[in-house]
């Protein structure tokens, strides 16, 4: 027994090896290919700076009443789109950028996680939000408006 | 008569041969996944996929009801016929209920995303060599759209 048990041990050790190795092949395989094809469009950045052009633009066609109301309906966003948390807004009255970002008050919003547009180094991240700002004037009232998105392209069997 | 050393032998061996199975079995796992993954991005079919289906998501975003988007879809298209997909209605899907859009470029697998403008694709075609493949989409309006 005792003997065979040793027999085992040097098995054992040529596993892992071998598990070692397949990790180091797999990783290599991935960065070539990686490297090759390049890793993929980032379209977050594009979302985020499409939704704030669709919120502007409606700011400026439609009155705040109907906003305020509906948003979706008024600016014609479908609202399906925004339950995943990957895209995001929020617009607040007679604040600042960082205050719309941290506080919980807010005009409109839709989604959470906000302060995540302020953190830097996100930029090599592929969950983080990316966001777009702007500041929105109408009848005297003045308005900061965020967007963002995470939102990843979804892989499915077919 | 056996003795009990060479039971103890025995039962050794089976676990030998049970574990080399498994080793096997491993390795073959591991190429087989390591075969499919070089696969599915031979030709770039997973990078196309990746662009093409945030491309049309993007443009859709921008579109009114009664837009018609036309779009270069020859490389896509090219790639999908080595992969041995050919009909039009597999390689680009528009799903209306859940906004979003599907490229498949390779067997298997397909890449989607979603859009957040409310207005639905009412019909879309495929041109194929005019003078290149091209998508032809059009726009409607969605639900309870203002």
């Amino acid at each position: 027994m005792l003997r065979n048990k040793r027999a085992e041990m040097g098995s054992q050790i040529m596993v892992l090896a071998t598990l070692f190795l397949m990790v180091i092949i797999a990783v290599g395989i991935a960065a070539g290919v990686s490297l090759y094809f390049g890793s993929g469009v980032d379209a977050r950045q594009a979302d985020a700076d499409i939704l704030k052009y669709k919120i502007e633009n409606c700011f400026n066609e439609k009155s705040i009443s109907d906003i305020g109301k509906n948003i979706f309906d008024s600016c014609g966003l479908n609202k399906d789109s925004f339950n995943g948390n990957s895209l995001v807004f929020k617009i607040c009255e007679n604040s600042n950028l960082n205050d719309c970002t941290t506080s919980s008050a807010s005009f409109l919003s839709s989604g959470s996680n906000f302060q995540s547009c302020l953190f830097t180094g996100k930029e090599s991240s592929n969950t983080f939000l990316k966001c777009s700002y702007a500041q929105i004037s109408r009848d005297g009232r003045n308005f900061v408006l965020i967007t963002g998105s995470s939102q990843q392209i979804r892989r499915i069997n077919a | 008569m056996m003795t009990i050393f060479q039971f103890f032998n025995r039962k050794a061996e089976g676990d030998q041969v049970l574990g080399t199975v498994v080793y096997i079995i491993l390795v073959l796992l591991f190429f087989i996944g390591m075969f499919y993954y070089v696969s599915l991005q031979r030709n770039g079919a997973a990078a196309s996929e990746d662009f093409y289906a945030k491309e049309i998501s993007k443009v859709i975003n921008f579109a009114h009801p009664g837009d018609q988007i036309v779009f270069d879809v020859q490389t896509p298209t090219e790639i999908a016929a080595k992969s041995g997909i050919k009909d039009s209605k597999e390689i680009f899907n528009f799903d209306n209920t859940n906004k979003q859009v599907c490229v498949k470029l390779s067997a298997g697998i397909r890449s989607c995303y979603s859009y957040f403008n409310n207005v639905n694709i009412s019909d879309w075609k495929i041109n194929y060599g005019v003078p290149k493949n091209m998508l032809i989409i059009n726009i409607a309006g969605g639900k309870n759209a203002a």
